[in-house]
């Protein structure tokens, strides 16, 4: 579908790959020398490709152009080595029902080129000098056109570290890691790692910029708010780095879809702010034997932890057989949060994750936590044993009954609509500090604050409804209500869901 | 007669940190184990966190609440963190 050439390009012996009785229209592209490029004359061009890089990126976006634009046929191939003006460099061509559609494709998968590829040009000019041009994908150098970008001269300098050097770089560009949750720690890590030039890069996060995320998180800018943050991710990393992969995951991790993504990677890095992820990557690292390393923080304080299934220790639920409850020691949100300290936390992660692709000695064992405090500018190990009666890694025998421990996060009947409101008891567990919200009239209501929970209060031939502000607590709660015989059900999107224009009948 | 008291050194962690007001401090106790250590600073100052969210590192190793607690020992009350 896509080739890079040093011969000399056929325009008709490409077209006749297009041929597909389906067709009803053809569009091809021809991108010639040009005698002149800002100004100066031009004589002769030289173009340079980051190969591998670039067949895969081009493959992607033919793909893609295919896909969205519903092509028959496409075919691209870009030129490398030494042109004369009037040459062509590249040609694109696709074939596809109706002309819209050919027109749009083709256009669409130049642009991509031209933005995408790493392929560089060197233009000789008429007063004999030359300059390395940085094709458009390449940072935007703003008039600074003749800068060369190479990815010898991009890695020159961590390649003159002991441990490191070119061999070091090389590892590092084969290796694929998985980055979970970008934001204030998942943005320096991704920051860090392209950097490095981890070759790929998955970015997996469900979130849009926010206003409120820019004084934490560095990979994203003031234009960027709105945009979904794998999209904005890749914005920035890609002018970072453009010798890097970056695969884009904007969804949900779930423990349906999680095992697949694991296993297309050589590592994964948890950068969540919520347990149940934490928990999900850290089961799923046992399931999948790829290893994650993980970070969290705390206001002025963060941790890190790491699971490498090789050398198995010890896992989360080592430490947690229980799950803690959402939001029990407090969400950045509301407990404060600062870009230093998780540029931090996210830097020493992206530093445990290079040795470990590196083979460097590791700080960061299965067997250790490393506790970090800002305030006091210390960092402690604790080892961790493996806990003998941990419900997970001790019975790993059977590690498909990891699924076992995410059967609840898959029961969605536990969560009901504010119009099932009357199916059962109404229960408000939030704290007294929380009621300002009033419930609406005409519900009849127990209060039972979740600091001074308790089932024995509960009957078992009832059934029961679970309010608080958001619907995260009180599905914990179900959850655990269920788990020992009571009819729980959590109001989906908890009391602000009913300030959505719901109206209720209780 | 009541137990002989020894000084154990603590550091409290994350929300702990908060609840307390300080991250270390020395004290003289007479709490036999590191449970009996974490209830009556629960008590004193209002840990909302249950015994078994909290963990307990003894001379930098996570052990079980029920270790007894020795002279000059290091302790690091060790509550989960989400934030990210």
């Amino acid at each position: 579908m896509f080739e890079l050439t040093e011969t000399l390009l056929d325009p008709e012996q490409l077209k006749s790959r297009l041929t597909d009785p389906r067709a009803g229209a053809c569009v091809t592209f021809e991108g010639w020398v040009r005698n002149h490029n800002e100004g100066r004359q031009v004589i002769s061009l030289e173009y340079e490709a980051f190969t591998e890089l670039a067949k895969i990126e081009a493959t992607r976006i033919l793909e893609e152009a295919k896909d969205r634009f519903s092509l028959l046929q496409v075919y691209a191939v870009h030129r490398t080595g030494t042109l004369a003006i009037g040459d062509m460099a590249v040609w694109v061509g696709v074939s596809a029902p109706h002309r819209k559609e050919a027109f749009d494709g083709c256009r669409y998968i130049i642009d991509e080129i031209k933005h995408r590829l790493p392929i560089w040009k060197k233009e000789t000019y008429i007063e004999g000098d030359s300059g390395w041009v940085n094709c458009e994908h390449c940072v935007n150098t703003q008039g600074h056109s003749h800068v060369s970008i190479t990815p010898e001269l991009y890695y020159s300098r961590q390649e003159q570290l002991p441990d490191m050097s070119k061999s070091g770089s090389e590892r590092l560009r084969g290796s694929k890691v998985l980055v979970v949750g970008a934001g204030g720690l998942g943005s320096p890590v991704l920051v860090a790692l392209a950097q490095a030039g981890v070759g790929t890069l998955g970015i997996c996060d469900f979130d849009v910029v926010a206003v409120s995320n820019l004084h934490r998180q560095c990979l994203y800018t003031v234009e960027q708010v709105g945009l979904p943050k794998v999209t904005a991710a890749q914005e920035t990393l890609s002018s970072i780095n453009p010798f890097i992969q970056l695969h884009l995951h904007e969804m949900h991790l779930a423990p349906d879809n999680a095992a697949n993504l694991f296993r297309q990677y050589d590592l994964v890095l948890g950068c969540t702010d919520n347990f149940d992820t934490q928990f999900l990557l850290s089961d799923m690292a046992l399931l999948t034997g790829t290893p994650v390393i993980q970070a969290s923080v705390y206001q002025y304080e963060g941790w890190l932890h790491g699971i490498f299934p090789r050398e198995q220790e010890a896992c989360l639920r080592c430490l947690w057989p229980i799950q803690p409850m959402p939001g029990c020691t407090g969400v950045c949100s509301d407990v404060g949060t600062l870009g230093a300290v998780v540029n931090t936390l996210g830097s020493l992660q992206a530093m445990e994750a290079l040795k470990f692709l590196l083979n460097m000695p590791r700080s960061l064992t299965s067997d250790t936590l490393l506790l970090v405090d800002l305030l006091s500018m210390s960092i402690q190990t604790i080892r961790q044993p493996g806990n003998d009666a941990c419900p997970l890694c001790r019975q790993h025998s059977d590690l498909k009954s990891v699924d076992k421990f995410h059967s609840v996060l898959r029961d969605e009947s536990i969560e009901i609509n504010v119009e099932q409101l009357s199916n059962g008891i109404l229960i408000d567990i939030r704290e007294l500090h929380e009621r300002h919200r009033p419930i609406p009239d005409g519900c009849n209501v127990l209060w039972m604050p979740l600091s001074q929970f308790s089932p024995d209060a509960l009957e078992p031939q009832k059934s029961y409804i679970l309010c608080c502000s958001h619907g995260v607590r009180s599905r914990y709660l179900a959850r655990q209500l269920r788990g020992q015989g009571i009819d729980a059900y959590s109001l989906r999107g908890g009391l602000l869901a009913l300030d959505n224009g719901s109206t209720v009948s209780c | 007669m009541s137990p002989a008291l020894k000084t154990i050194h603590i550091h409290y962690f994350a929300i702990l940190r908060e609840q307390r007001g300080v991250s270390h401090e020395s004290l003289q106790t007479a709490a036999v184990t590191a449970k009996d250590l974490y209830e009556t600073l629960q008590k004193q100052f209002s840990f909302t966190l249950s015994l078994d969210m909290v963990k307990v590192a003894i001379n930098q190793c996570f052990q079980p609440m029920e270790t007894p607690l020795k002279e000059a020992d290091h302790v690091v009350f060790i509550p989960p963190v989400a934030g990210g």
